[in-house]
């Protein structure tokens, strides 16, 4: 009852609560927040009853990854697209909930959509839920990404024709086909834009002997990654630890063996993508095959990766129109059109 | 390939669709129909079709669009100019926000002016409804405490014309209720009766006078007992106290040298005490015997029981004592 009249003190909230992102969506004001999923926790004796304070979240948490000192640990709390750690993901989705909400005066207490991977287990998925509960949401629903991702492309998800989106997130790559409203087929693969980091870190070692962190991974990716052979050819600076001397030493990389660093994970979504062609009934197939497939997600943004796709299926390729945001504006779109998009919400199976 | 010629003008962008560039950049690049559709994945007919701007058999716009843009890359052009030069010529600049569904009437969901208005305003009234039960149950409450900041202090109350007057410094044990005093933490359901005894100035019921009224401290006073003039005093309030509830009846003073949480109930279970009373305090009780006291710290404690004092250190564990007191 309490919740109920909160509830009119509170915004309804679409979250797109991502391995790498977390973007908020708030009823009739769109996205409103999009901050990096990490939290920096500090450990102290003074820190409470377990030890613990969160010190910082969201970008200011992520700036510290990989330079805090023995007491602090900057935490990434989802990993594959699921909750690594639930009370550190709890902490963090009520710092965002009451940082998007405009009054401070009530607690807030919103009815909240969330995006869950296709694949996720109905433990991981309960978590998701009873997270965001914990966090003081009045209800919760959640959407398969998949379905979120054609929503926010604005792909005719309720009409009889096979609709194709891939999302290449940070955890998680999803493959879905939809239909009337539905899952024809969806597939969720964990390799995403963290395997492409883990990539070049690894190609960096082998090939170079120098270590470097994963936000140094994510620039290089961000600026000289490739998805193709015969991209434009771009070269980047870095700077890193020597594994030998254990000195610092600069390395000049080229987008080429970027691409190299690369090929591993792209095979395996190009991989994921053939099944899902082959899987789908021949009437989507063909409306796919004339259409083409979407591609959203952080991973959409690797140049050249529409391309590397299309040659691979044959199929036109298109890039969502800001492929970041699509998630968290499907999840949006269903808010504000929930009584109408009743049946695209998933259960927890 | 002349870039210049492939620059597009905003001005003509204006007017021309995106098709128009892409048929000028393609034939400066001697590419046929077939080596674009070859490229984009894409039938010859649809190339055309994105080349005479007629979307008419094309997909749904994000497709468009994205054919659009894969068009731009292959030629060289621009893709944000003829995606630009498209949402002019398709009035449409706000692809984000694409209905994903036929949409009649849209209901908005989020609370308005009114509602929230109205939600605080149950939110104050349910707070106020709160707040006056709580202030209403305490008023109901009667008991038989005086408080006093000195333990010398003559401690006594004004009572009708023609009524006796008795202190509390009397060592004789006081059989009967006297003093209506209101403190929040005490309660005693004999008061309408003691009220009465006081008033009939019995001998029985010997009643606390006040000397001087800026030395006492209380709180709540009943109304009925003690400032009502006598020509307003019904003989019918008079009523003879019981023998039996006398003998029952027993007096606590106690005085606090040091603060203490401080326990007492009386024969029937009723908290007369039940909070941390500060030091230098002294406290009068009264009630129903057997007394059930419980004492925080016992040691800054003096508790008086009838006019006798009553050693606390036989019932002290540590610094907390627990004792009955019975007639």
């Amino acid at each position: 009852m309490l919740k109920r009249l909160l509830g009119f003190f509170s915004h309804d909230l679409a979250i797109d609560l991502g391995t790498a992102n977390t973007l908020i969506y708030v009823r009739d004001k769109g996205i409103v927040l999009n901050e990096p999923s990490v939290v920096a926790i500090r450990y102290s004796p003074m820190g409470g009853a377990s030890g613990k304070s969160v010190l910082a979240v969201g970008q200011e948490a992520k700036n510290m990854l990989g330079r805090t000192p023995g007491n602090i640990k900057a935490i990434r709390p989802m990993k594959d697209g699921v909750i690594a750690d639930f009370s550190v993901t709890e902490v963090m989705l009520k710092y965002f909930i009451r940082k998007v909400q405009e009054s401070r005066f009530f607690k807030p207490s919103p009815r909240i959509i969330i995006c869950v991977p296709c694949g996720s287990t109905q433990v991981e998925r309960r978590a998701i839920k009873e997270s965001a509960l914990s966090a003081g949401a009045r209800e919760v629903y959640l959407i398969e990404e998949p379905m979120a991702v054609a929503i926010g492309a604005g792909l005719p998800v309720a009409d009889p024709t096979g609709s194709m989106v891939v999302d290449v997130g940070g955890g998680t790559t999803e493959v879905g086909i939809v239909s009337l409203g539905g899952l024809v087929y969806s597939d969720s693969l964990r390799v995403a834009g963290d395997k492409f980091d883990e990539g070049i870190i690894t190609y960096l070692r082998r090939q170079h002997g120098v270590l470097i962190g994963d936000s140094t991974a994510e620039r290089i990716k961000k600026e000289i990654g490739a998805a193709m052979p015969n991209s434009e050819i771009r070269e980047m600076e870095i700077k890193g630890r020597d594994l030998a001397e254990g000195l610092s030493r600069s390395v000049t990389l080229t987008s080429k063996g970027i691409y190299d660093a690369l090929a591993d994970p792209l095979d395996q979504i190009s991989q994921s993508i053939k099944v899902a062609l082959e899987q789908t009934p021949p009437e989507l197939g063909a409306d796919i095959a004339e259409k083409g497939m979407v591609l959203a997600g952080g991973g959409a943004l690797l140049r050249d990766i529409d391309r590397r796709f299309m040659e691979e299926t044959g199929m036109p390729v298109v890039v969502a129109e800001d492929p970041l945001t699509c998630v968290a504006r499907g999840c949006g779109h269903a808010l504000e059109e929930m009584d109408i998009l009743g049946d695209v919400f998933a259960s927890e199976r | 390939m002349d870039q210049s010629e492939n620059q597009l003008q905003l001005d003509d962008m204006g007017t021309i669709g995106p098709g128009r560039y892409l048929l000028k950049a393609r034939e400066n690049q001697k590419l046929r129909i077939e080596d674009v559709a070859i490229e984009l994945r894409l039938i010859p007919s649809q190339v055309t079709a994105l080349e005479e701007d007629d979307y008419s058999a094309m997909p749904e716009v994000t497709y468009v669009r994205g054919y659009l843009r894969n068009y731009a890359r292959l030629l060289g052009l621009s893709p944000d100019e003829i995606l630009l030069a498209h949402a002019r010529i398709t009035r449409n600049d706000d692809f984000g926000k694409v209905a994903v569904s036929p949409v009649g009437e849209k209901e908005i969901h989020t609370a308005g002016l009114g509602v929230k208005l109205l939600g605080v305003f149950i939110l104050v009234a349910a707070i106020a409804g709160v707040v006056y039960w709580y202030l209403d149950r305490d008023a109901d409450q009667p008991v038989t405490v005086a408080v006093t900041p000195e333990p010398a202090a003559p401690v006594t109350e004004e009572v009708p014309t023609g009524s006796s007057k008795l202190s509390f410094a009397d060592p004789e044990p006081a059989p009967a209720p006297a003093v209506q005093v209101g403190v929040d933490a005490v309660e005693a359901d004999e008061q309408p009766a003691a009220a009465s005894v006081q008033q009939d100035s019995t001998a029985v019921a010997p009643a606390v006078t006040e000397s001087e009224a800026g030395q006492m401290q209380t709180e709540n006073v009943e109304p009925v007992s003690a400032t009502e003039p006598v020509a307003d005093q019904p003989a019918v309030q008079s009523i003879e106290p019981p023998a039996e509830i006398a003998s029952d009846m027993g007096q606590l003073v106690i005085s606090y040298e040091k603060s203490c949480w401080t326990d007492i109930r009386d024969a029937s279970g009723k908290k007369l005490v039940y909070k941390t009373i500060p030091a230098g305090q002294t406290i009068t009780l009264e009630g129903k015997t057997p007394f059930t006291l419980f004492f925080g710290f016992a040691v800054g404690v003096d508790l008086k029981f009838n006019g006798e004092s009553i050693d606390l250190k036989q019932h002290t564990r540590g610094v907390f004592a627990r004792l009955t007191l019975d007639n």
